[in-house]
């Protein structure tokens, strides 16, 4: 990988001050910088190329058209994926998965049936769930989590023991960091005839991605999370899965025959993709992997030591209570300071030029388990330095150092 | 200068004295400290200020023509704000409260720090206390 400062360059905003100082930005975990590559491949989507695309015989059309179609080779390439059809773009993480429940509601569920998913989910990867079971009267069943922060294995095991239709489980938690060990409870899955969907909107920047290796039936990201611009996402599904369930949003770019009274549907992946997509954000997603493949394997060790010296930094110190211990994390690491609100310390920090979120990030019965109604999250990425993460600690020193701010 | 506004220039003076943002964040949190608690068996839900991303509970009260303030706030940059309203508006006359025009959060850039939810928020404690105060000074009329 190419040495830091260099790859810096190419993140303008990492440049910008904030209340009179460098902006730090801590909070990739939420939303990460686009590189002037992206945002080149954006602005000349837009400047040279812009028009509507599969159904205009013009040459920007076609032009438009070719572009996104890259993009989704490019992207079933990237992950691993058989074919480009096994592609859906979405908005993202949280309409793929919606996408999936619902479609799951219509055409799989019955009253009785079960899904799984775990208390470590994102609000993304839960609550479409409860509705899909809610709507067909199916049961959803939640692995609980350990107090280290890690999936309960052997509950787990317990619940798929149950034959569910599908288990709904994230790569990574965007709390915790925990990274889950989903190759054995893919296997278990499919030993008891369930399908699974695998959230990977914490996982990409962290590890490559083989869908076909992991052998999930479904996995889904959002662009954001990994260079690309916001509103763009990816849903992957196995093409007897996608072949089987029924669209979900209908209209405009996903029909072949319509009648008054009826249509058919259009080949995969277009079923799915009703509307126009976000055709300048998946151009921005194609320049996002190409940067993230360009970047090298490198990547991920150095997104590795970042969070491994920001969970060092924190464990030091005393007045710090880091979420959880799992026995690998990527990612993000949540804490809390004693004494001090989550809101509080993150305000105090943004005042010192330090981006980092605090609140319950969507995933309130993860907090929950920790007895928690907040935290502080910290997630850095490959482009922070070593130094920031200095600077971080330096904050969180004069922070804790505050008077009134009481012993917890 | 009625004493409101006077209290108000203090109060002023003492932000812009702490510096930067950091600083005046700070010594919101300092100020939280001196905020007596509210008791819990008033943190029921008539006292909470809809319209705010904190939990933000309000006890008012009118007595003797004066108007009576307890707060609380489950964040401490909120309850130092509860803390600076409390000395501004407690134990005086309704009418003055109802009348107020509060400068202390423009003039000292601290509202300006709050993200839009949260400006909103304090937007709303402020016109329930004016509101409140009005509303008794009417009923004291009558």
């Amino acid at each position: 990988m190419r040495d830091v400062q260099t790859i810096r360059e190419d993140f303008p905003i990492l440049s910008r001050r904030v209340h009179g100082r460098p902006l730090i930005y801590l909070d990739n975990a939420a939303t990460t910088q686009m590189p002037v590559q992206v945002l080149q491949a954006v602005e000349e989507q837009y400047r040279l190329y812009q028009a509507n695309i599969h159904r205009g015989v013009h040459w920007l059309s076609e032009q438009s058209t070719a572009r996104v179609e890259a993009v989704r080779r490019q992207t079933a390439e990237w992950i691993g994926a058989k074919e480009s059809a096994e592609i859906v773009f979405t908005s993202g993480a949280t309409e793929s998965v919606n996408l999936v429940a619902r479609a799951f509601s219509d055409g799989v569920l019955s009253a009785g049936d079960t899904v799984v998913t775990t208390e470590m989910e994102h609000h993304s990867n839960l609550v479409p769930w409860q509705e899909a079971c809610r709507r067909t009267g199916a049961k959803l069943r939640v692995v609980p989590l350990t107090p280290r922060g890690e999936l309960d294995m052997e509950a787990a095991a317990r619940l798929l023991s149950e034959r569910p239709k599908l288990l709904a489980v994230t790569a990574v938690s965007n709390v915790l960091g925990t990274v889950n060990q989903v190759e054995p409870l893919i296997r278990a899955a499919h030993e008891a005839g369930a399908a699974v969907l695998i959230d990977a909107a914490q996982l990409l920047r962290h590890s490559r991605v083989d869908v076909r290796a992991l052998d999930c039936d479904f996995l889904c990201f959002s662009g954001h999370k990994m260079l690309a611009p916001t509103g763009v996402g990816v849903l992957y599904g196995k093409r007897e899965w996608l072949e089987r369930l029924p669209p979900v949003v209908f209209g405009g770019g996903m029909v072949d025959e319509v009648t008054t009274e009826r249509a058919s549907w259009d080949a995969l992946p277009f079923k799915f993709e009703a509307g126009t997509r976000n055709i300048a954000g998946i151009v921005g997603l194609g320049a996002a992997i190409g940067y993230l493949n360009e970047l090298g394997d490198g990547l991920y060790a150095r997104e590795a030591e970042l969070l491994e010296q920001t969970e060092a930094i924190l464990r030091e110190r005393t007045r710090l209570d880091v979420l959880g211990a799992p026995s690998t994390r990527a990612g993000a690491v949540s804490f809390n300071i004693r004494g001090l609100p989550a809101y509080d310390g993150a305000k105090l920090l943004d005042q010192l030029g330090v981006a980092v979120r605090s609140g319950h990030h969507c995933a309130q019965p993860l907090l929950r388990r920790f007895g928690l109604e907040s935290a502080l999250r910290v997630s850095p990425a490959f482009y922070n330095t070593e130094e920031e993460l200095c600077m971080l600690g330096a904050a969180l020193d004069r922070i804790a150092a505050l008077p009134g701010i009481g012993n917890g | 200068m009625d004493e409101i506004e006077n209290l108000q220039r203090e109060l002023t003076e003492e932000f812009l004295e702490m510096g930067d943002g950091f600083d005046q964040y700070a010594y919101l949190i300092e100020l939280a400290a001196l905020l007596p608690p509210l008791p819990p068996e008033k943190k029921t839900e008539d006292r909470v200020v809809k319209g705010c991303q904190s939990h933000v509970w309000l006890d008012l009260r009118a007595e003797d023509g004066l108007f009576r303030v307890e707060g609380d706030s489950d964040t401490f940059i909120i309850k130092g704000v509860l803390y600076l309203l409390r000395r501004l508006f407690d134990g005086q006359p309704l009418a003055a409260v109802a009348g107020a025009k509060l400068t202390i959060f423009s003039e000292t850039e601290i509202m300006a720090t709050f993200e839009a939810d949260r400006q909103k928020g304090i937007g709303y404690v402020v016109k329930e206390m004016q509101r409140f105060a009005a509303e008794h000074v009417i009923s004291n009329k009558e």
